[in-house]
C-alpha cells in the first residue's frame, strides 16, 4: 500500500514529497543504470532524467501500479534511448560502475567479495538478462512485473530468467562450492 | 542496510542476497542538484504556457475582424439582408426611437465583435 498523503503531496507538486521520492528511489535507479551497462558519469546524468521525467508526469501517475515499478520503468526506458543514442550499435553494451567501498566493519570481508562477484558475473550476461535478474531477485518482482516494466512477453521474461540462471551457475560454479564446502 | 546471510545450499538464496547486498554508489547531493533543475522545468513549463495564451490572444485578434469581413464579403446577398433585417428587429425592439439601417448595422456589429472579443478574452485569461 502506498503512502496515499504523500502521493498526495507529490501531486500537489510539493518540491519536498519530490525529495522524498529521490532519496526513496535513487538506489533503485541508479541499479537501473548501472546494470544496462552505463558508465559512472552516465548513470548519474540518466538518472536526473529519469526523476525530471517523472516530475514531469506525476499528474498522469494513476497510481493503479506501484510507484516503484513506475519509477523502473521510466529508468529503463530512458536508460535504453540514452544506449541507443550515445552508443553505436557495435560498440555493444559497455559494462563499468564505480562501487561504494565496503565501510561496513559489521560486514565480513567474505561477504562484501562474494557479493562483488555474484554482482559483476551478473552484469556481465547478455543484454537486456542483468536487469530481469535484478528485478527478479534483487527487487522481487514477479514475472508478469518484469515483463509490464520491459514491455516484453512473460515468456520472454521466463525464458530470459531461465538462460540467465543457468550461465550465472556456470559461471559462480566455483563460488557456490566454495561456499558449500566452508559450512 | 541488512546483509543477508543465505543458505549456501541454495544457489538462488545466494544469488538474491548477493545483489541484495550490493550498493551503487549515489552522489550524496543528487537530491540536492535535481530541485533547482526541477524549479526551472516547472519556470519553463509556465513561461511556455503564457507564451502560448500570447498567441492564442494574438490569432484572435487578428482572425476575429478578418472572419467579420470574409462574412461581409462572401455571405449571399438575400441572407445577409434577412439577418440584417433580423437583428435590426430586435434592436429595434429595444429602441423607441428608429435609426438609419446602416448606422444600426454598425452599432451592432460593434457590439457584437466587442462582446465576442470580450468572452474569448475572458476565457484565455481564466485558462
Amino acid at each position: 500500500m502506498e503512502d496515499l498523503t504523500w502521493l498526495e503531496r507529490l501531486r500537489r507538486r510539493e518540491h519536498d514529497a519530490f525529495a522524498e521520492l529521490v532519496q526513496r528511489y535513487q538506489q533503485q535507479v541508479f541499479v537501473c543504470c548501472a546494470v544496462l551497462g552505463l558508465k559512472a558519469h552516465e548513470v548519474e546524468d540518466v538518472a536526473s532524467e529519469t526523476f525530471l521525467a517523472v516530475w514531469k508526469s506525476i499528474p498522469s501517475f494513476n497510481a493503479k501500479s506501484k510507484v516503484g515499478t513506475w519509477l523502473w520503468t521510466i529508468a529503463y526506458h530512458k536508460a535504453m534511448d540514452f544506449l541507443r543514442k550515445k552508443r553505436p550499435a557495435s560498440e555493444g553494451i559497455y559494462y563499468d560502475e564505480q562501487v561504494l567501498p565496503d565501510t561496513d566493519s559489521s560486514r565480513p570481508l567474505e561477504t562484501a567479495s562474494r557479493d562483488e562477484i555474484i554482482w559483476s558475473a551478473v552484469k556481465r550476461l547478455p543484454h537486456p538478462w542483468p536487469l530481469v535478474v535484478i528485478l527478479f531477485y534483487r527487487e522481487e518482482k514477479g514475472v508478469a512485473e518484469i515483463a509490464s516494466i520491459m514491455d516484453i512477453p512473460e515468456n520472454t521474461v521466463k525464458i530470459y530468467l531461465y538462460r540467465a540462471r543457468q550461465k550465472l551457475k556456470g559461471s559462480l560454479n566455483s563460488l557456490w562450492k566454495d561456499e558449500s564446502k566452508c559450512v | 542496510m541488512r546483509i543477508e546471510q543465505p543458505n549456501p545450499n541454495d544457489f538462488d538464496a545466494l544469488l538474491r542476497a548477493g545483489l541484495k547486498n550490493h550498493i551503487i554508489n549515489v552522489p550524496p547531493d543528487f537530491a540536492q542538484k535535481l530541485l533547482p533543475r526541477v524549479q526551472r522545468q516547472e519556470y519553463a513549463a509556465a513561461l511556455a504556457a503564457i507564451k502560448m495564451k500570447e498567441r492564442l490572444l494574438l490569432a484572435t485578434m487578428i482572425l476575429l475582424p478578418l472572419a467579420f469581413v470574409a462574412v461581409a464579403l462572401f455571405i449571399p446577398q438575400q441572407v445577409m439582408i434577412q439577418l440584417t433585417v433580423s437583428i435590426a428587429d430586435i434592436y429595434h425592439s429595444f429602441l423607441p426611437k428608429p435609426a438609419s439601417a446602416l448606422r444600426q448595422w454598425l452599432v451592432i456589429s460593434v457590439a457584437a465583435a466587442l462582446l465576442l472579443y470580450g468572452l474569448v478574452d475572458s476565457f484565455l485569461a481564466e485558462n
